[in-house]
């Protein structure tokens, strides 16, 4: 990825910036309607330029095999890079044109002439249930995915509980909206055979992987490197039919093509996240001790299920989320995955955490509400404590170690909570209400292989690798199987290697993202990198620092228990003076200079591949408190001051964690405050610009407190995810932080966000309509 | 297909060529004079990315066709360093957490470069709202405003670049 001084300068090698020259553009034709059969696709008589070619989903299909999402709980099917003969969401590509530019394309885009036979639409996982219209015909169900957790022993156990609090709470659609959008450039070398697809992704190996299957040739033939992303919050970590139309039409017509979406298409065809309706019913002791949690989780999946994750993710990650810090004794879920004609669900920045927290957290609050205690109170009584660890989870999950109760009452501290709690009324008015909330974020990171196959995300390897090689000179690669978007790999991993094998950094360089040159491994997704592949980098830097210290024991004539290495020379312990330079014990390593004779059985070389998979993901918790102002004249929010406590366990790069949290507490608030996907009853997505998907700018940021509080987890060096911590708790606080603004008036339950002004006004009943549901419908 | 011939001064240097008139500002900086620093986020004027400066004024390239820049003076994120040398604010933009995956960070350096003109001692409220017209989705935006600010101080304490 290109340095900050790179980018600061606009020297940045983003998708957009290569494609230039001789390439053919792609655009994609795409469906105007929600649910429907394709009856004919032409291109008129104005599109039928010189230079323009024209390739239906059918045609596309007709070049490759298809490929399959395959998962536990999930419906697998076929799967073709375009649509063929039915169109199952507005904006599906069902056809590429192909002009010798890009606005040549775009005109020949709009010159198709696209026939259809509507069929009725399914927009709520409601109607997808009843199964009376299907979108995947052979599958004989719109449910996707399904899974059952302990429901009939968790419903038991909740009837005996002294206190019951049932509610159901709706998480609305979003979608990451990296800056830059998704793109593709691929090229076919006919002399090497080798295709080489420069695509925006997290996922390099799984787009080669796909690929790959897609055109029926070896993975050996296919190299896909990622440029500088540009962003991509969960959204690049997939592999779209778009990305596998470029590569195959490259290599069928034996021409660079190349394809930039749109803010549009971005918008409307990328995945979609985080829909979906949870029925909770917590049972607990008079003291407020949890007893039980049923759950139907009813998530809308879109679509499609599209690689990696497919339907399983949504589902799955909400039921795990739900009150996953506490002390609960019994957990029982209904889990399903619903097909609606929509955009494709997939992974948002926190993915299930983020709508299993909100409802989750919400509930706690209303639990509280009953007790008549603060609704820190029932935190304090709930939270795992150090002494609890290893915890099994009511579902089975094994969180590795932390101390939650700790990281929250942190939180309470750097916010002053006890002072603001006091001081509320005083600084609240009639029409303008302090409000404070807080929220437990809890979310696993660092998935490995057996964590992945059980969340039905077989195809993720869920190791990670890193091979560190000297060179001849000493200086120090380190190719990793991660591929970063902006968060920073760089510089940690050059860190941490340097400070590992005792080098200057400017020594050390990390590649990543090219699959020719780096060790297979996951998509960077989901917080694992800094546990998994810094696992990996311990493992790999200490065989080479093994090996280099046997050199050095060599050539220095002591034993190798004496060795000690530091700021790039090897010495010997007892005689700091006696030493020998880093570049000269790998000038000796592959060179045989400098008076070294290897020992029988020592190759030449100084280099090591290490995997790590994390046998149990690590977990990573935050405490949250969000200090909000409501406005009860015109319903407006702003949030005054948010504070998170969190555990990042051991910290490689301080700036880079710190960058992170203030990162994805923004993100969270634009979640919390703005964000929503809406659909009218024809599946027409309405928010189809950034006009109307509203994302926070600098004025809707308040002072951000961070605070650390680690406690190692247990892979090798202590790390654990950092990056959604932010997220995954920020909506659930700002809610809560608003229904504590509105506590004292007559208000139906807020249940639902984002918390745009219509839906407090709604609240407070200041706008006529259903006032128990304080949901505003596309339709209303 | 409508062309016209237009002649401007980009990055102070100056430029003639025939162009289709419906091409933008953005498409014409990025294509013809392979100035791919101006990013596309949004191409409705939402996002900031594609912010130049035209005559010295922060506007979307975006929404402006190359041909309504005829004997103008456009300048784009390279023109601010000075040869491998960056600006103040470039610098403090690196030094400061204020780019991730930078994509963002050319319209954010123009909005700020034309501000920072104006408006030499800003406040941090003043920054918020200067740049309020630009999206960042990695930084949460601190990284940015501390960069602005930080940049403020060194142009206020020396010359102005």
């Amino acid at each position: 990825m290109s340095s900050r001084v790179e980018l600061a300068r606009g020297d940045g090698r983003f998708l957009a910036d290569l494609c230039g020259g001789d390439v053919l553009w792609a655009c994609f034709v795409r469906s105007t309607i929600a649910h429907g059969r394709v009856e004919r696709v032409a291109l008129s008589g104005d599109g039928q330029k010189a230079g323009v070619l024209l390739h239906t989903g059918i045609d596309i299909a007709g070049m490759v095999h298809p490929i399959r999402v395959p998962g536990q709980g999930l419906l697998e099917y076929d799967t073709f890079p375009l649509a063929r003969d039915k169109v199952l969401f507005a904006g599906e590509p069902l056809a590429v044109v192909l002009a010798e530019d890009a606005y040549a394309a775009e005109d020949a885009a709009d010159a198709v002439e696209v026939e259809y036979e509507s069929l009725p639409v399914v927009t709520t996982p409601a109607e997808g249930l009843t199964g009376e219209t299907l979108l995947h015909e052979a599958l004989g169900t719109n449910v996707l995915f399904s899974q059952d957790t302990n429901y009939a022993e968790a419903e038991e156990a909740l009837r005996a509980a002294p206190v019951q609090v049932e509610h159901t709470f709706r998480y609305p659609r979003q979608t990451p909206v990296p800056l830059h959008g998704r793109g593709t450039l691929a090229t076919h070398d006919r002399h090497n055979g080798t295709l080489t697809v420069h695509t925006s992704t997290q996922a390099p190996f799984a787009v080669r992987t796909s690929v790959a299957e897609s055109l029926g040739i070896a993975e050996q033939q296919v190299r896909v490197i990622r440029p500088d992303v540009g962003g991509a919050f969960g959204s690049k970590s997939h592999v779209y039919g778009e990305e596998l139309a470029v590569a195959v039409l490259a290599y069928h017509l034996q021409r660079p093509v190349c394809w930039v979406e749109d803010r549009r298409e971005s918008l409307t065809s990328a995945i979609h996240a985080h829909e979906a309706e949870m029925r909770l019913r917590v049972g607990a002791t008079a003291d407020g001790e949890l007893v039980a949690l049923v759950a139907d989780v009813l998530a809308d999946v879109g679509a499609h299920s599209i690689r990696f994750a497919g339907a399983t993710l949504e589902p799955f990650t909400v039921s795990a989320a739900l009150l996953a810090p506490y002390r609960l004794p019994a957990k029982g879920v209904r889990a399903r995955g619903v097909a609606t004609n929509k955009a494709p669900a997939g992974a948002y920045r926190g993915v299930g955490f983020v709508p299993g927290v909100f409802a989750g957290e919400r509930l706690m609050d209303l639990l509280a509400d009953r007790l008549g205690v603060d609704p820190v109170e029932v935190r304090r009584r709930n939270l795992l404590t150090a002494e609890e660890f290893p915890f099994t989870s009511p579902i089975g999950h094994l969180y590795d170690s932390g101390d939650y109760l700790r990281v929250f009452e942190a939180a309470l501290e750097k916010a002053d909570y006890e002072a603001q709690r006091k001081g509320q009324r005083s600084r609240s008015t009639d029409t303008r209400r302090i409000g404070i909330g807080v929220a437990a974020a809890h979310m696993p990171a660092a998935l490995g292989s057996a964590a992945f196959r059980r969340q039905g995300s077989p195809m993720l390897g869920g190791y990670d690798a890193a091979t560190v090689r000297v060179a001849p000179d000493g200086t120090v690669q380190a190719l990793l199987s991660s591929s970063s978007t902006g968060q920073g790999h760089d510089e940690t991993y050059r860190q941490l290697v340097a400070r590992l094998l005792g080098l200057p950094e400017v020594h050390v360089t990390v590649v990543e993202g090219d699959t020719a040159l780096c060790p297979v491994g996951t998509a960077t997704l989901a917080d694992r990198s800094a546990v998994v592949v810094g696992a990996a980098l311990h493992l790999a830097c200490g065989e080479v620092l093994d090996k280099a210290k046997r050199i050095a024991s060599i050539i220095l004539g002591v034993d190798e228990s004496e060795v000690e290495m530091d700021g790039g020379a090897a010495f010997a312990r007892t005689r700091p003076d006696h030493s020998v330079s880093f570049e000269t014990i790998a000038r000796a390593a592959y060179l045989r200079l400098d008076n070294f004779n290897p020992p029988k059985g020592m190759d030449p070389g100084l280099e090591s591949t290490r995997h790590f998979d994390p046998e149990h993901p690590t977990y990573g918790f935050a405490g949250h408190v969000a200090t909000v102002e409501v406005d009860t004249e015109d319903g407006t929010v702003r949030v005054l001051r948010y504070v998170m406590a969190k555990d990042p366990g051991e910290i490689i790069n301080e700036r880079i964690v710190h960058e992170q949290g203030i990162g994805s507490i923004a993100v969270g608030i634009g979640n919390a405050l703005f964000e929503s996907m809406v659909y009218d009853p024809a599946g027409q997505p309405l928010t189809a610009s950034l006009m109307d998907y509203l994302l926070p700018t600098a004025t809707d940021i308040p002072p951000i407190e961070l605070v650390d509080v680690p406690t190692p987890s247990t892979t090798p060096g202590g790390y654990r995810g950092a990056g959604n911590l932010g997220t995954v708790g920020t909506p659930a606080a700002i809610a809560n932080a608003v229904a504590d603004a509105l506590r004292g008036e007559r208000v139906g339950v807020l249940d639902e966000i984002p918390v745009t002004p219509e839906r407090v006004l709604r609240l407070l009943g200041k706008l006529g309509g259903d006032t128990s549901r304080a949901t505003p419908r596309a339709d209303e | 297909m409508e062309t016209r011939a237009i002649r401007l001064v980009v990055n102070g240097r100056e430029v003639e060529e025939t162009v289709p008139v419906r091409l933008t500002l953005a498409d014409f900086l990025r294509d013809r004079l392979g100035l791919t620093g101006t990013h596309l986020g949004c191409e409705h004027g939402v996002c900031g990315a594609c912010t130049v400066l035209l005559d010295g004024e922060a506007l979307r390239s975006c929404l402006m066709l190359a041909v309504q820049a005829d004997s103008h003076a456009v300048r784009t994120v390279e023109d601010l360093g000075d040869g491998d040398e960056l600006s103040p604010l470039q610098r403090a933009f690196v030094e400061n957490s204020g780019i991730q995956c930078g994509y963002c960070t050319p319209g954010f350096l123009m909005t700020l470069t034309a501000f920072l003109e104006e408006t030499p001692h800003p406040t941090e409220e003043d920054v918020r709202n200067a740049i309020s017209g630009s999206i960042c989705r990695c930084t949460g935006y601190r990284g940015i405003v501390a960069a602005a600010l930080a940049a403020a101080a060194e142009y206020a304490g020396g010359s102005r670049q």
